[in-house]
């Protein structure tokens, strides 16, 4: 079983961008994890603003020193031996020199003090000694305290075993630090080990009351780090919860047989903490059951004492301030000074658990080493902003567990109004459970795309409320206050969710929800025999399940989604108004009895009926189709945002069957893998390596298709992906993807199902029309698909997995504008795109919401969808666009869509808008970016085709100042889809000879004519027709299917480094400066190397000449920061190298991260190019 | 070599000046091979017969520039002849009577006018129709490629006979009469000397029996010689005319081999290349048959094909292909640019 190293996790860190604030303190509360991060040396190979800060950790750090005060006592007392756990011997007290300081120091003087290891070991000393009482000091968190109690629980032991109970919750002190709003962290992972016994629930309230990312996290580095990244992730996502990052050990709910032992023997009290004082409920005493055993009880003098003593701490000694994070080890003036391990004063040097001992131990000496320097700023005085902000913001610090039920006389009314993602998400139980627990009444109902909230209640409770809205949302949710108001208060007995506003156009900003995998939850429903969920493939909850797909307007409400045919079933509607439930009004639930069911149909049969072909039975109709695709037969399966075309990914045969029958020879197909193994991807990694990057992106929310490598001997057809060496894979995101997947136990071809260059199919009807000649049956469903999407496509290139495609659970992608670029209300814009890979992209006012991806617009269907993706989002968003951006190409279908809409529009040059999207994903508007723009073909300002261009400048504002020696593209796409003819005429203009290419010779012979005569052959410069042209003379290779065949094959044929060619630039009498090409022509007719190597050499190369072009902008400018966009840039290993070797060179350089660096972020480009060109 | 009564092998300025070499011109090359009693007279002006009460005039004009002046299966004069007879005949008329303006260039070979205007006699003859009236220009070197024609018609049809766009039902039949882009590739490699023309000549021709053939049908509704923007255009103009769809059958679609391995290697599509023998007509479903099987016991006629229909489901011209794979023409482009990202 493969599971992420610890570098895995630290490159997944590493890939994730800083968060807003700047930093991100994060605290630990375990001994055990302090330990780890500081042996293993987390500090120094963390990115800087993670910071990480040893917190309440050390139980026996905590306890307080009239216990051990007690122990040394009764050690001295003449019958009693006191046992203790190794590291509590050394613990020293404070007291007057003439009497011990520590049980050790009690020993020396004949005290009886017997080190133990476990508890096992304390009832051995017992029977050993029938004699004496055996007193068992324990301190230790709750996962001491459960072995505790099964050793007290025992029926067989001796009378003579008696119990010093200094036990320990981890959680008040958390508590109290927050609390007291000198937490000093803006995260926590939280300990594994007590949270496999108390369960990861237990942190919830860090998460939800106080708005802090939370992880439960294991102690091993790997562990650890997975904990930081999934904080680090909701940090980054603006969403806190609790993330269980230890799965392997931890349950929400714990080990509930242990917390029932511990109930049966202990009880929760008030207990003090060395040094902090007493804390609520914060520790366990002996109950009665055990009063006989209660060492505090059978020597109460000893006790009376002791307690007389409370607060004493050694002078100097600040391990309190330790213990709570409020100072780093170096920082107490005891510090490697007074306080050593050898001769300790505080318990933070004794424990091994102790931070003090752990950063001595591993070397740190004083406060100037580095690793120390790294959380210097984690003390509180370091940390105004959180300061600060607790000062506006008082409330943040009231715990909601606490308020009362009964409400104050002051009543108060409010209205708040709420945007952003809050409708489909769980948003409006949400507030009723918050309201209910705060005691408020009042009401929440979705209007337009927002969310109305009426409540009232005492001001002070109404400002948690407020502030928990925002804080404690549901995951999905991100929502915004948009307006708040003071209303007459009024009878309101309760807090109710009332149905939605009427049937308006949607008003106030609108955000759409996404489609989104089934959730943990709904899937071991769906697995468990006893559920009423059980198999079935449609089960969702406000946390999981279609939206985008099956919205038809909004408000979001069942009446207004595809699932409005399906009235809910008694027990679903309990459910669904079940305030504590996760169905409650959540609207794409459903069960056996009222949701939508599966069909299945074997394709036409001549002579067989249709309804003898049907299955409708559902359970029927899945066994139907598993054992269709276990014949390795083709099945359409619809699923949530259109069909798959399905088919057994390891029968050659089936696949290439697939292949012929979708006339579709060489594109890859992309795999779906069964989940499997802890974290569901040890399917995919029996086949293909899966990095960090890949592995996130598989797991996320998108759960798109995303291209991993090709392990060497992978089990699937060659036919999958051919001559590439991998393979675009995906997990199950629907309840029937796990169904089929479980059943069949072995990937499966997912791969759109249309006829090549088609959009997807969503309709029943349409699938047996179009695919009747494809499919041999098909899976169907009758829950509608109101708007088609494609899964997403992303590919790990320089750390991250880069979009490819925006499909499904990633588009629509909201955006916002800067200030400057903003909007006038009135002026809605349209952007139509590209042409291949079309978007499109509304913008209004300081938004922009850019679309899934389209499709090529060459056939009629895609030009309806394209329609259709036109009218859904005005309709969505309730945005009519006053006017049109387009290409500058003519005949791309959206310039002649725009022309004949009549209503005003412009045209944007093709590359500047490649530009400028890049440069708005990294808000660079103002200072100079050198953008190189490599990709296809686009329409320049010249009339020839650009591509290779380097553009300098901010948007709306190029200059053009590098690119290609032009070249002609004789026969124009013929000679895109033939790229043997662009071969042949590079190396005629480059004086070699024709080479050999799969070409008759009237065929070259016409060729030549065209190339010397420039017949249809416009002048071009782009890269992308480059890699075509090297593909050819490397590889056999007439004809490419789809566009990007040539460079994808070329980019597998590519092996080792490459030496890279310095290739001639020149100036053109326009001044830009031109890459001769044509030394690298030569090169790759060197048929003395091997074509692996030419090809490595051939990537190796174009690593050269952007670093010369950008060397030559650097000198002629001063431009320092520079950007990679273009659809060439989707070649990982030209990407990688050349940000390896530009950032070695000193440029910052720009990859795209939201949008793809393809035509899809076209779109985007020309709404920022148009916005900023009037600047 | 000199022809009688004409000084010099080549057109000088002097043959275009009104005087005694023009005459000359005129009377030994023009007159000569077109001569007939309407043009005998060399009148300013060509006085006709009197169309009868039940035919009405049709009256069509013409320009031809092509280069080469002379190309695998014909010249500008023929050329001429054919493009303005079957302008007239598409409108369901029979031609009678041509005008003729010759603008020559300095320079060009008397050998080769005389060819190009017997080229033109003979077709014009073949044709039925005579060249009553005409003009002659010359240029001066370098200005019109040796030679373009301004050529007008005049035909009769019967005074009931309606063609036309208005007359289109959703579910007609499309039709053409043979194999489409011989012409605009013929001569595209005439032009530039490829080479390869041996195996391609243009289909240059009169359509009259073609469109003959058809007329008495009463389902037909419309016909167009697909010339300039080939098949595709004139389908488009139906398009907009209409605000139907057209969708054609792509495996039946006559498109000669040589043809398509030319436009395959020139990066053009021979859907939107010019015709200059060919007719397409739209026919009632129900005479689809009928009309096709006239046109195919026509020599003209033997390559003809029923390639689709009109189509009430869109508004776009569609080709779909053996496996249910469409593809959308578009109207022709200034300059067709690739779109491939």
């Amino acid at each position: 079983m493969m599971t992420p190293s610890p570098g895995d996790w630290l490159s997944r860190i590493r890939a994730l961008p800083r968060p807003l604030s700047g930093r991100l303190r994060i605290m630990n509360v375990c001994g055990g994890h302090e330990r780890t991060i500081t042996h293993a040396g987390l500090r120094k190979v963390l990115p800087d603003y993670l910071e990480l800060i040893p917190g309440p950790g050390c139980p026996v750090c905590v306890c307080p020193e009239e216990d051990i005060h007690a122990a040394v006592t009764l050690s001295l007392t003449h019958d009693v031996i006191v046992a203790t756990f190794g590291d509590m011997v050394r613990v020293p007290c404070n007291a007057p020199k003439r009497e011990p300081r520590s049980l050790q120091a009690a020993r020396a003087i004949g005290g009886q003090v017997v080190p133990v290891a476990s508890p096992g070991e304390v009832l051995a000393l017992a029977r050993q000694h029938p004699d004496k009482r055996v007193v068992f000091f324990a301190a230790g968190f709750e996962t001491t305290t459960a072995p505790l109690a099964a050793l007290f629980s025992r029926a067989d032991l001796p009378d003579n075993l008696l119990l010093l109970l200094s036990a320990r919750q981890t959680w008040p002190a958390i508590a109290h630090l927050l609390k007291d709003g000198s937490a000093g962290f803006d995260a926590l992972i939280a300990p594994g080990h007590v949270a496999t016994i108390m369960g990861a629930e237990q942190w919830r309230f860090v998460a939800e009351a106080h708005a802090l990312p939370t992880a439960v996290a294991g102690f091993t580095p790997g562990l650890i780090l997975a904990g930081l990244h999934a904080v680090l992730r909701q940090a980054l996502d603006g969403a806190a919860r609790l993330d269980n990052a230890y799965p392997q050990c931890v349950t929400a709910a714990g080990n509930r047989r242990a917390q029932a032992l511990m109930g049966e023997l202990f009880e929760v009290t008030d207990a003090e903490w060395r040094g902090i004082g007493p804390l609520p409920d914060s520790g366990y005493g002996c109950t009665e059951a055990l009063a006989h055993r209660d060492a505090r009880r059978q020597f109460p003098e000893v006790f009376e004492a002791a307690y007389a003593r409370r607060g004493e701490m050694p002078p100097g000694c600040d391990c309190a301030a330790v213990v709570l994070g409020r100072i780093r080890p170096p920082e107490c003036r005891l510090y490697g000074r007074a306080c050593t391990p050898d001769q300790p004063v505080g318990p933070c040097m004794v424990s091994d658990e102790g931070a003090c001992r752990i950063w001595w131990a591993s070397g740190v000496r004083s406060g100037e080493d580095s690793s120390v320097r790294r959380i210097a700023t984690t003390s509180v005085d370091a940390a105004p902003s959180e300061t600060a902000q607790d000062e506006k913001d008082p409330d943040k610090t009231v715990p909601i567990e606490t308020a009362p039920a009964e409400p104050t006389p002051n009543q108060e009314a409010r209205r708040w109004v709420l945007s952003g993602v809050v409708q489909g998400v769980g948003f409006r139980p949400f507030v009723q459970r918050l309201a209910s627990r705060l005691g408020l009444a009042g009401e929440v109902r979705n209007r337009g795309g927002a969310v109305v909230i009426e409540a009232q209640g005492s001001a002070e409770r109404l400002a948690t409320f407020e502030h928990a809205l925002l804080g404690e949302a549901p995951r999905l949710a991100s929502p915004r206050i948009t307006c708040r108001e003071t209303i007459e208060a009024a009878r309101m007995p309760s807090f109710v969710i009332r149905p939605s506003d009427g049937e308006e156009e949607p008003a106030g900003p609108v955000h759409l929800p996404l489609d989104t995998p089934v959730c943990p939850a709904c899937l071991a429903e769906m697995r468990d025999p006893e559920d009423r969920h059980y198999r079935y493939p449609f089960t969702h909850c406000d946390q999981c399940g279609p939206r985008y797909s099956v919205i038809e307007r909004l408000p979001y409400d069942r009446a207004r989604t595809g699932l409005k045919a399906f009235p809910l079933c008694p027990a679903c509607q309990t459910e669904y108004d079940d305030p504590q439930s996760r169905r409650c009004h959540a609207q794409s639930i459903g069960c056996p009895r009222c949701g939508p069911r599966l069909t299945f149909i074997e394709g036409f049969v001549e002579g067989v009926a249709e309804d003898e072909r049907t299955l409708t039975e559902p359970e029927e109709a899945l066994a139907a189709a598993v054992a269709a695709l276990d014949a390795g037969r083709v099945v359409a399966v619809k699923g949530v945002g259109g069909y798959h075309l399905m088919v057994d990914a390891g029968r050659a045969a089936a696949v290439a069957t697939l292949r012929e029958r979708k006339h579709r020879p060489h594109k890859p197909l992309a795999v779906m893998f069964p989940w499997r193994g802890e974290d569901g991807l040890d399917a995919v990694r029996e086949h293909a390596r899966v990095d960090p990057a890949a592995a996130a992106a598989l797991l996320s929310d998108e759960r798109p298709i995303v291209l991993v490598p090709l392990r060497p001997g992978h089990g699937l057809a060659d036919g999958i992906a051919p001559g590439l060496d991998e393979v675009g894979a995906l997990l199950p995101y629907a309840p029937l993807h796990h169904l089929l997947l479980e059943a069949l136990g072995r990937p499966l071809v997912a791969t759109s199902a249309n006829l090549a260059g088609e959009p997807l199919v969503t309709d029943p009807e349409v699938a047996e029309a179009r695919l009747a000649r494809v499919a041999d049956a098909f899976l169907h469903h009758d829950r509608p698909i109101l708007q088609g999407i494609d899964d997403g496509v992303r590919r790990p290139i320089a750390g991250r997995a880069r979009p490819l495609r925006l499909g499904r659970g990633g588009a629509p992608l909201e955006l916002e504008l800067p200030d400057r670029l903003t909007l006038p209300a009135s002026q809605p814009l349209l952007a139509v795109g590209a042409h291949q890979k079309a978007t499109i992209c509304l913008a209004w006012e300081r938004r922009l919401v850019l679309s899934p991806h389209i499709g090529d617009l060459s056939s009629l269907a895609a030009q309806r969808a394209f329609d259709r993706q036109v009218t859904t989002l005005s309709r969505l968003y309730g945005v009519h666009p006053e006017r049109l951006l387009h290409d500058a190409h003519p005949g791309y279908h959206g310039s002649r869509w725009a022309g004949e809409s009549g209503l005003p529009r412009q045209a944007i040059v093709h590359h500047h808008a490649h530009a400028a999207a890049l440069c708005a994903e990294h808000g660079r508007f103002q200072e100079p970016t050198l953008v190189f723009t490599w990709d296809g073909t686009g329409l320049g300002p010249d009339g020839s085709l650009w591509g290779g261009e380097a553009l300098l400048g901010r948007p709306g504002h190029w200059r053009h100042v590098a690119s290609f020696a032009p070249f002609a593209l004789p026969g124009g796409e013929a000679a895109i889809r033939e790229p043997w003819r662009l071969a042949v005429t590079l190396c005629w203009q480059s004086g070699l000879a024709t080479p050999d290419v799969p070409a008759s010779g009237d065929e070259l012979g016409l060729l030549r004519g065209i190339w010397e005569r420039r017949l249809n052959a416009t002048p071009c410069s782009a890269a992308g027709r480059l890699f075509d042209a090297a593909a050819a003379l490397l590889l056999p290779m007439r004809r490419v299917s789809h566009e990007a065949e040539a460079a994808m094959r070329l980019e597998a044929l590519a092996n080792g480094d490459g030496q890279g060619l310095e290739l001639p630039h020149h100036r053109d009498p326009d001044g830009v400066l031109r890459c001769d090409w044509r030394p690298l022509i030569r090169h790759l007719t060197d048929a003395r190397l091997a074509p692996s190597r030419r090809a490595a050499d051939f990537h190796a190369t174009l690593v050269r000449v952007l670093r010369h072009q950008a060397e030559v902008a650097r000198a002629t400018s001063g431009v320092t920061t520079l950007g990679l966009t273009g659809g060439v840039f989707q070649n990982r290993r030209l990407t990688e190298a050349a940000v390896a070797t530009l950032t070695g060179d000193g440029f910052t350089v720009l990859l795209h991260e939201r949008l793809p660096c393809n035509d899809a972020a076209i779109s985007v480009g020309q709404v920022i190019e148009a916005l900023a060109c009037n600047e | 070599m000199t022809q009688p009564g004409v000084e010099t092998a080549t057109i000088t300025l002097a043959h275009g000046n009104g005087g005694r070499l023009m005459r000359q011109l005129i009377e030994s090359v023009f007159v000569r091979h077109l001569g007939n009693p309407w043009l005998a007279p060399l009148a300013d002006a060509a006085v006709l017969p009197p169309a009868t009460d039940d035919q009405a005039l049709v009256f069509t004009s013409d320009g031809v520039t092509v280069q080469p002046l002379f190309f695998a299966g014909g010249d500008i004069g023929s050329l001429a002849v054919h493009g303005t007879v079957n302008d007239l005949a598409v409108a369901g008329a029979t031609p009678r009577y041509l005008s003729l303006n010759a603008f020559l260039e300095e320079g060009l070979p008397l050998e080769d006018l005389e060819r190009i205007v017997e080229s033109l006699a003979a077709a014009a003859r073949a044709c039925d129709v005579q060249v009553v009236a005409g003009d002659t220009k010359v240029l001066p070197r370098g200005l019109c490629g040796g030679a373009y024609f301004g050529i007008s018609g005049i035909g009769l049809r019967p005074r009931d006979l309606t063609l036309g766009a208005g007359g289109i039902r959703p579910g007609d039949a499309v039709l053409v009469s043979g194999p489409v882009g011989d012409h605009g590739i013929a001569v595209m490699l005439a032009r530039e000397e490829f080479g390869l023309s041996g195996t391609l000549a243009s289909d240059s021709a009169s359509v009259l029996p073609l469109t003959r053939a058809l007329l008495d049908l009463s389902g037909l509704r419309f016909l167009r010689d697909p010339t300039r923007g080939g098949l595709a255009t004139v389908l488009h103009e139906v398009i907009h005319a209409t605000s139907l769809g057209v969708t054609l059958e792509e495996a039946r679609l006559p498109i000669r081999g040589a043809v398509r391995s030319a436009c395959d290697m020139l990066g053009y599509d021979p859907l939107y290349i010019a015709c200059e023998g060919r007719v397409v007509a739209i026919v009632a479903e129900d005479e689809a048959d009928e009309a096709l099987s006239r046109w195919q016991a026509l020599p003209q006629g033997r390559g003809a094909q029923r390639i689709g229909a009109l189509d009430p489901h869109h508004d776009r011209l569609l080709l779909v292909n053996e496996w249910g794979g469409e593809r959308l023409l578009q109207e022709l482009e200034d300059d067709p640019l690739p779109r491939i990202c």
